[in-house]
């Protein structure tokens, strides 16, 4: 079997053969065919390719439309869940997102402000390191002059804010501690760690007066 | 979008109407487009089942016809879905290790028996034919002589460019043609 050397009528073939083809087209591939010996010979290929397909069951397409969910059922918009007591409604929530607020900035306040002496029970139990290095870069005073300048005066307030404090102070801490605590602080890096990077601006940005500069 | 014959909703309106609690919508669209997706699994080599396939593709494209955006027909849209569904199908069939077993004579069970013995003969030729053809290129040829679509929307379906089904379909056509030479 010979291809016809049109290759654009073989090509609509198969359109004509299923009636897709405008008016126009048909008939002039239908002038094409009736002359030409390849083509026709290729239209009856295809029919009995089409006459030769495996026999398909019979669709029962009331049964299948009956699997088919309705659309509403599909698309129903969900019911609002209901929500739950404590944070059901968002004045409760915001009610207590203060209060943690309050409190959080009231334990850091206070760990400001704990900078005095600390009975060493509550230091060993609840002043964390961390704390410790906080009070030592935020007192201008050591804890040497603290103790020493006004021991007896400063008895009372101490008591205060030690009670007022959750966390503890530098106070206790023996001198060979601070100097070890003091050369820690001098080693840190107390430089941002990335270099700002550097920005090039060519002629031609000027040139442009692009504000964009890809950097 | 398949328009209906002269006087018929077309599948836009029968979705419309599908949408509007129209039950009787969604039958008409299953019966105008049941048997042409049968038809199209059975010459891609299915065998069974194909009532539940062509079922599970309704299902599918009913349940998510807010994505078909109507850039296709509908036909070609589930014409798409069937497709992956049977590639799931194999997949599946792929790992339990069990192959469908093909009976040729099952396609010719039902075959009119008024047909002349030589047309009988010359068409069972043509199927073998089709039938030695590689998977892509008896679903494309399947696609294109048999259900008549554009090579476009085969490139949709099978998820290929409009020119590599072309290429798909000359070299099917010349294979068939060498096969009964």
């Amino acid at each position: 079997m010979i291809d016809c050397v049109n290759a654009e009528v073989r090509d609509a073939l198969p359109d004509l053969l299923h009636g897709r083809l405008s008016e126009l087209d048909t008939a002039t591939m239908k002038a094409h065919v009736e002359s030409c010996a390849d083509c026709r010979a290729e239209l009856d290929l295809m029919r009995e390719a089409i006459s030769s397909a495996p026999i398909t069951p019979r669709i029962d397409a009331a049964r299948i439309a009956a699997a088919i969910a309705p659309y509403a059922a599909v698309n129903a918009t969900p019911a609002p869940v209901q929500k739950a007591w404590l944070f059901g409604n968002t004045a409760t929530l915001r009610i207590v997102v203060a209060a943690a607020f309050v409190a959080i900035g009231g334990w850091l306040l206070s760990g400001r402000m704990g900078n005095g002496p600390v009975p060493a029970k509550q230091t060993a139990t609840t002043a964390p390191a961390v704390a410790a290095d906080i009070d030592v870069a935020s007192s201008p005073t050591t804890p040497a002059q603290v103790s020493s300048a006004e021991p007896a005066a400063s008895a009372p307030q101490e008591s205060q804010l030690a009670s007022l404090s959750l966390v503890g102070s530098t106070v206790e801490l023996s001198d060979s501690d601070l100097e070890k605590l003091v050369a820690e602080l001098d080693g840190m890096e107390t430089l941002p760690s990335a270099e700002p990077q550097s920005i090039t601006i060519t002629d031609e940005d000027f040139a442009t007066g692009d504000e964009n500069i890809d950097r | 979008m398949t328009s209906g014959s002269q006087g018929e909703d077309t599948d836009r309106e029968l979705i419309e109407r599908w949408k509007a609690g129209d039950s009787r919508a969604a039958t008409a669209l299953v019966s105008r487009h049941a048997d042409a997706l049968a038809r199209f699994a059975v010459s891609t080599g299915e065998r069974s089942e194909i009532e539940e396939l062509v079922q599970d593709t309704f299902v599918r494209a009913f349940s998510s016809i807010d994505s078909f955006r109507g850039e296709s027909s509908l036909r070609t849209w589930l014409f798409t879905i069937e497709r992956r569904l049977i590639l799931d199908r194999r997949r599946a069939e792929r790992r339990q290790r069990y192959t469908v077993p093909v009976e040729p004579s099952d396609a010719v069970t039902e075959f009119d028996a008024l047909d002349s013995l030589l047309a009988e003969e010359a068409e069972s030729r043509v199927r073998k034919a089709v039938d030695s053809l590689s998977p892509t290129q008896r679903e494309v040829f399947s696609l294109r002589v048999e259900q008549g679509m554009s090579y476009r929307e085969i490139a949709e379906i099978a998820g290929t460019t409009e020119g590599a089904a072309r290429v798909h379909y000359h070299n099917a056509m010349r294979a068939v043609k060498e096969f009964l030479e």
